[in-house]
């Protein structure tokens, strides 16, 4: 055998020595009844893995379900259809009013878009 | 007490039998568990499932080979099949070693006799046999550290595995090859 075999499977020893004089926690019995307390428990009642696997995911998908409902119900949409119509009216008047400023309207049509009695 | 009266305590839910078991072997498992998983947290964890899983399925046991042997097997089982579970996870463990960095300390807490650049050695020297015994076959690496973490023979090696002789005797050598070859490779 190698030397440099010889003092790695020596460094091997060691190092495994080592390891092999960890000792165990002092609670280690105690954190064995509990897991199998909690091992016992879990075999039981409604606390069983597959009720957990369906009782967990419908809570959460109602809760999604009403913020949408309670999201949705606050907005108002008809303030949606009149700011469409105000930005509509907003273009068509600046149309109008550019448009008779370089002489491509008359008079009675401009006056129509912003005459006091249409605009009150 | 001996085998025979630790398992007749066991089968009538005898607490003080489990008591003495758990006392009397925990330093065995917990050992097995280090040198496969080389990680003392994890050891712990999968050292308590062995003992809930001895004390569950003790009316199962058919008494053909001796309880510390059957202890042996389990603890095996269960290390391994945690190695393979991290496997899966090897990706998410990665993410986590970048920020975390591998932690020398959970294979072997530091000695206070040492001084800090001695210290350093060690932990180095650990860090290479954990990577050099990670690279090993699950079965080399089961009949590699029930023969020097454990001390146990190649027979009983082989009633653990349930292999013949001379395979263990060959998983042995290659396990001694791979690693003195992995740890040779580091330090050159």
């Amino acid at each position: 055998m190698k030397s440099d075999d010889y003092d790695i499977l020596k460094l091997l020893d060691e190092t495994i020595q080592a390891q092999k004089n960890i000792e165990a926690s002092p609670f280690f019995y105690i954190r064995v009844l509990q897991r199998l307390e909690n091992s016992q428990n879990s075999n039981t009642g409604i606390s069983g893995s597959y009720m957990k696997y369906l009782l967990r995911p419908i809570p959460v998908a109602l809760l999604i379900i009403a913020g949408v409902i309670f999201g949705v119900g606050m907005v108002d949409f008809s303030s949606w259809a009149s700011y469409k119509e105000s930005q509509q009216s907003i273009v068509a008047n600046e149309e109008v009013f550019n448009a008779y400023y370089q002489g491509n309207v008359d008079q009675t049509v401009y006056e129509a878009y912003y005459s006091p009695e249409i605009n009150e | 007490m001996d085998e025979r009266e630790i398992i007749i305590g066991l089968k009538s839910n005898d607490q003080l039998a489990f008591k003495y078991l758990v006392d009397q072997y925990n330093q065995n498992v917990i050992r097995t568990c280090l040198g496969l998983l080389q990680n003392i947290e994890d050891a712990e964890d999968i050292a308590q499932d062995v003992f809930v899983e001895v004390f569950q399925s003790i009316h199962s046991f058919r008494s053909d080979s001796s309880l510390s042997t059957w202890l042996y097997r389990i603890a095996v089982n269960k290390s391994l099949n945690l190695i393979k579970k991290n496997k899966k996870k090897q990706w998410l463990l990665n993410i986590e070693s970048l920020f975390a960095g591998k932690k020398i300390s959970d294979i072997i807490p530091s000695d206070l006799n040492l001084l800090p650049d001695e210290q350093l050695i060690k932990n180095e020297n650990q860090a290479e046999l954990h990577a050099a015994i990670e690279s090993l076959t699950d079965s080399q690496k089961v009949a590699f550290t029930l023969n020097k973490y454990e001390d146990l023979s190649y027979k009983e090696i082989s009633e653990v595995m349930k292999i013949s002789l001379s395979s263990v005797e060959s998983l042995i050598f290659r396990a001694k090859a791979t690693i003195v070859k992995k740890m040779t490779k580091k330090s050159t």
